[in-house]
């Protein structure tokens, strides 16, 4: 990938980041409730990027309700992370393998992984034609 | 009643991504590229703009920046322009709103629907300037349909010059005498 793609699939990880370097790492704090939606908004936002910059003929919305589809996604993972939240301060949680026993992280970090991988793989597919396409754009106006 | 909720919201939202994702996979997808400052109608507005002789460009120039600059028309009236100046402006303008509609226009995919536009474009031709290639095209479709009227027009004065002539060849049967 051209350095401009890197940078455009790293900014949106941004959130990513902060969770892990910032809440886990330097606070040490339980970053399990806040990685999820993270990881969801990511794929959200890389989905975002990709169909402002893609042109469907005839008026097909695909990628509009592709886009709508991600975002539920990333709001069921954002709600499930609020109570897998509640459940990581409660004495229920005994350490990292007892949240495999909450049905809030499954749907949390189902649903994030699914709209993340969705986004990544739809910009492996399609990012470089866009670069192609703004290669071509830049030379004719040089 | 929260799980069903939740349950019921992530399976809508995976199996729409999964497919949506096809869809878009086995559609064509353009990439759009880099938008560009001036949209491509100004741009082809500006090259005939250049292309026409003894209209200043500078006119036009300094009367988009007076319009840029919220100037009323009656203030720009009061300027007291020349004529040639405000001919020239109106012959561009003309001009650019022959392009913008030639690009507007929709494009027939199916021959039927192509041969019916140049018999449309073809009663207006007269009309327009004989400067782009379509025209060209709908006038050499609408020479071709007079010869094609012409030459129906002759054969079937031929045929009927036929028809006269085995007439007056043939001999006339004598009618049966009835005794």
């Amino acid at each position: 990938m051209a350095p401009e793609s890197w940078l455009k699939i790293s900014l949106p990880a941004f959130p990513v980041a902060f969770t892990i370097f910032g809440v886990w790492l330097y606070w040490r704090e339980n970053p399990l409730p806040l990685l999820a939606p993270s990881v969801a908004f990511w794929g959200v936002v890389v989905l975002f990027y990709l169909f402002s910059h893609l042109d469907l003929p005839d008026g097909r919305s695909y990628s509009l309700f592709l886009i709508i589809a991600a975002t539920s996604l990333w709001m069921v993972s954002a709600i499930t992370s609020h109570n897998l939240g509640r459940f990581v301060i409660s004495t229920r949680y005994s350490g990292f393998w007892s949240v495999f026993g909450s049905a809030d992280f499954w749907y949390a970090y189902i649903c994030a992984a699914v709209a993340c991988g969705t986004g990544l793989r739809h910009f492996l597919r399609y990012e470089p034609e866009i670069v192609e396409q703004i290669r071509k754009d830049r030379e004719s106006i040089e | 009643m929260y799980d069903v909720f939740i349950l019921g919201l992530m399976t809508v939202g995976i199996s729409s991504v999964v497919v949506f994702s096809y869809k878009i996979f086995h559609s064509r997808v353009y990439p759009v590229g880099i938008v560009r400052r001036m949209p491509v109608a100004q741009e082809c507005v500006d090259e005939r703009s250049a292309e026409l002789p003894a209209s200043p460009r500078r006119f036009q120039q300094e009367l988009m920046s007076l319009l840029e600059k919220e100037w009323s028309i009656g203030e720009i009236a009061d300027l007291h322009l020349s004529e040639t100046d405000i001919e020239g402006h109106l012959q561009r303008v003309k001009v650019f709103a022959k392009n913008y509609s030639k690009q507007r226009r929709p494009r027939p995919q199916s021959g039927r629907e192509q041969y019916r536009l140049a018999l449309r474009l073809g009663e207006t031709a007269s009309l327009e300037r004989e400067d782009s290639a379509l025209e060209v095209e709908v006038k050499l479709h609408s020479k071709q349909f007079e010869d094609f009227e012409k030459r129906i027009r002759r054969l079937e004065i031929e045929s009927v010059q036929k028809v006269q002539e085995a007439a007056e060849e043939k001999p006339q049967p004598q009618p049966p005498v009835v005794h």
